[in-house]
């Protein structure tokens, strides 16, 4: 791209996949963060019973909510399947690496396990600097497990513990 | 003895089994017989951590993995015998358990579920990286014996029945034992058994470290049974949700509930995988989920309690729990509950001095002494958000001071943590009740009256005691959950009595009363306070505080506005401004 030193390659159907990811992301910040669909959903996990008193069908707000998340890993599916093998037993090594970014990122939080997930992503890559292959994914959850113990809540999740 | 007889249905069921086991001879069903043997083991193992306690572990396999491997190196590299191993593997599953346990118990609810997953597959990688993807025991065939290597397949299953029955009689001992109270009580309202005396962390430790042995037990005699390890077979995630599935099936916290799961899935699943698996490969796996989902909807809390919820209803007269306190020493007398020595009443017990709390900006309690003297009842008035409970929060060790001290009988307690200041004697009730919900009112009180005594005799005595002098009695054996918010507060208040407080905090426990069930609560206080019993009471309703307590404290926006006696501070300007607000000072004084 930038001459014959400086080159990055760039797979045209990972960029799209990205992108599409990218996309996906900001769709769902705006419809959680503006929309009236969002805030119900919000208010139904914040308090459940104080949604109830302000006319919200919480019943049906968590199953919206389950929805939207299986449809948005169904899209994070479909992307994934253009680039990697997968067979009926892939989702369990995606599914914990996901758990650990969300965590990380903070429960609750739309923008969270974005920065959850870019973590995991990174210390996974980069551990490998240090560590031998086989010890990436153990790097996942050593520092997982720092994190967890250090600030529980993740990184822009709130304490949510009432007394 | 009344132990043992209610095992009786479990050792029916186990020579039973025994008499199945040794008519078959197929050795793949024989297999099958043991199997159910080794997860109903493992089950029983989760059920003790998280069945109990409620705190939900997602990484069982960790300890069962890290027994699996102990057979599986112990006898490669050490040439040791599976008999010595086994039990090597339960101290190291236990030790694995403190460990794990010392710095994850920090963590709750959901976070330690998952901070959980994760040991196991750190651990998965680890044994990868270390080379050991497949262990397979050596063959030892000259010496079966010693090396458990029995060529008739019903020797596995008869250990695993006699591990299983040993596991079964650990559980029952912990049911009904301190042991399980503390752990049912951790499980409803940590707090409130940290505040009853409950020393919560050692008591996890405990748990996680017996369930962490029971795990490595069983995990080494499954490598034993099978003779080849892998990390994905014993530290994978199906592992640990074997024994989620087979306790949530059968049933939460009962012995009973790991059996009934393991001997109906295990099988289904063999028999649904024979049957089925090769008509339409894979079809078990979607009925068994199926089944399990069907099951998990129609009864939550597995299959036992809703038999036993039938039972209940249909026949009732044969589950009868046996009244709780039968002839324990229900003539109350006063020498009993108190600690309070008639000689030192008017001694200062408990001094508070320059005591602060902030949150954030706010200073909730700010630079508040006071002094409390044996025998008298001492009210605490205020505004709302005068940081009244926080006061007491600070004097039963829920929050730690930012500064100043907190003397009772001259010795500093700050930074104590609750169950050591229950144990020093402050006891308390709280503005939100806490009780243990689904507890009867006799064990409530008896997790209260184990701050006092490891001994169950004489905890017992206490408790009736305390009841008795709450006039709770004939509530004892309802379960907490039932009662009504005054009975609620009452047995509270017993629960806190039980321990023998040297000084009781009540934290508005005339809150949401009607006025007969607040005057017989103010009755009940009165005549404790009469026996000398030392009394801080937060209270709203100044018609009762002036009925109960022998001096006041005005707390406003954090510090201590009045200390004196209830006429003079009714009466006090300050106090009135601080109550009405400064317009109604004139309508006051005249």
């Amino acid at each position: 791209m930038w001459g014959d030193y400086l080159s990055v390659f760039v797979n045209k159907s990972r960029t799209i996949s990205a992108l599409l990811s990218i996309g996906a992301i900001i769709v769902l910040t705006i419809l959680m963060n503006r929309s009236r669909l969002g805030k119900a959903l919000r208010a139904a996990a914040d308090n459940p019973e104080a949604a109830t008193y302000m006319g919200i069908d919480v019943d049906v707000a968590h199953r919206i909510a389950f929805a939207l998340g299986v449809s948005i890993t169904a899209i994070a599916g479909g992307l994934l399947a253009v680039n990697y093998p997968f067979h009926p037993y892939v989702g369990l090594e995606y599914v914990i690496i996901m758990y650990a970014g969300v965590v990380l990122g903070g429960l609750g939080s739309i923008i969270g396990p974005f920065w959850g997930g870019m973590t995991i992503g990174l210390v996974q890559q980069l551990s490998t600097l240090v560590l031998p292959t086989q010890l990436q994914n153990t790097a996942i959850f050593v520092v997982f497990l720092l994190i967890i113990f250090l600030r529980p809540q993740g990184f822009f999740g709130r304490v949510a513990e009432r007394t | 003895m009344q132990g043992l007889r209610s095992l009786a249905p479990f050792f029916i069921f186990a020579g039973a089994y025994a008499l199945v086991t040794l008519l078959v001879t197929n050795s793949y069903y024989q297999l099958m017989l043991t199997m159910v043997l080794v997860w109903a083991s493992f089950g029983l193992s989760w059920n003790v951590l998280s069945g109990y306690t409620g705190l939900v572990s997602f990484g069982h396999a960790a300890f069962f993995g890290i027994g699996a491997y102990t057979t599986a190196l112990g006898q490669l590299h050490l040439d040791l015998s599976p008999w010595l191993l086994i039990p090597v593997a339960g101290v190291l599953g236990g030790l694995a358990g403190l460990l794990i346990g010392l710095p994850t118990f920090r963590l709750r609810g959901v976070y330690f579920a998952l901070a959980m997953l994760a040991y196991p597959l750190a651990l998965l990688y680890v044994f990868e990286w270390l080379g050991y993807q497949e262990v397979t025991l050596p063959m030892k065939r000259d010496n079966a014996f010693a090396y458990m290597q029995f060529a008739d397949q019903r020797t596995y299953t008869i250990i695993a029945l006699l591990m299983l029955i040993l596991f079964v009689l650990m559980t029952r001992w912990l049911e009904r034992t301190r042991f399980g109270l503390a752990l049912l009580a951790i499980k409803q309202n940590e707090a409130a058994a940290e505040a009853a005396g409950i020393n919560t962390l050692a008591w996890k430790l405990r748990a996680i470290a017996l369930s962490g042995a029971i795990a490595g037990m069983v995990g080494a005699f499954y490598a034993v049974v099978l003779l080849v390890v892998t990390p994905v077979s014993v530290f994978g995630m199906l592992v640990s949700a074997q024994a989620l599935t087979v306790t949530l099936f059968g049933g939460v916290a009962t012995v009973w509930g790991p059996v009934i799961g393991a001997g109906i899935l295990i099988p289904l699943s063999e028999i649904l995988h024979a049957e089925l698996g090769h008509v339409i490969p894979g079809i078990q796996g979607v009925i068994f989920g199926i089944a399990i989902v069907i099951l998990i909807l129609a009864a939550p809390e597995g299959l036992f309690w809703e038999v036993r919820d039938f039972i209940q209803k249909r026949w009732p007269h044969l589950i009868s729990k046996p009244k709780f306190f039968v002839g324990e020493a229900v003539g109350a007398n006063a020498a009993e509950v108190s600690r309070a020595e008639p000689a030192t009443r008017g001694n200062i017990i408990l001094e508070v001095r320059d005591l602060s709390r902030s949150f954030g900006g706010l200073k909730a309690v700010d630079r508040v002494s006071f002094a409390v003297r044996e025998g008298e009842v001492l009210g605490i008035i205020g505004p709302n958000g005068a940081g009244k409970t926080t006061v007491f929060n600070l004097l039963n060790g829920f929050l730690v001071p930012d500064s100043g001290q907190i003397l009772l009988d001259g010795k500093d307690m700050v930074g104590r943590k609750p169950h050591e200041l229950c144990a020093a004697g402050v006891g308390r009730t709280f503005q939100i009740m806490r009780p243990f919900a689904r507890m009867a009112v006799a064990e409530n009180v008896m997790v209260g009256a184990y701050a006092l005594t490891p001994d169950h005799a004489e905890a017992k005595r206490l408790a009736a005691n305390a009841i008795a002098r709450v006039g709770l009695l004939d509530s004892a054996d309802r379960i907490a959950g039932e009662l009504t918010t005054a009975e609620l507060r009452l047995m509270e208040l017993a629960r806190a009595l039980a321990g023998k407080p040297r000084i009781l905090l009540l934290d508005e426990t005339l809150a949401g009363l009607g006025h007969a069930e607040a005057e017989a609560v103010i009755g009940v206080v009165r005549k404790l306070a009469a026996e000398g019993i030392t009394i801080v009471i937060i209270e709203h309703t100044m018609q009762a505080m002036v009925r109960l307590a022998d001096r006041f404290v005005v707390l406003d926006h954090g510090a201590v506005l009045v200390d004196g006696p209830p006429q003079s501070v009714i009466k006090d300007p300050r106090v009135i401004e601080a109550y009405l607000g400064r317009k109604w000072m004139d309508h006051a004084a005249s």
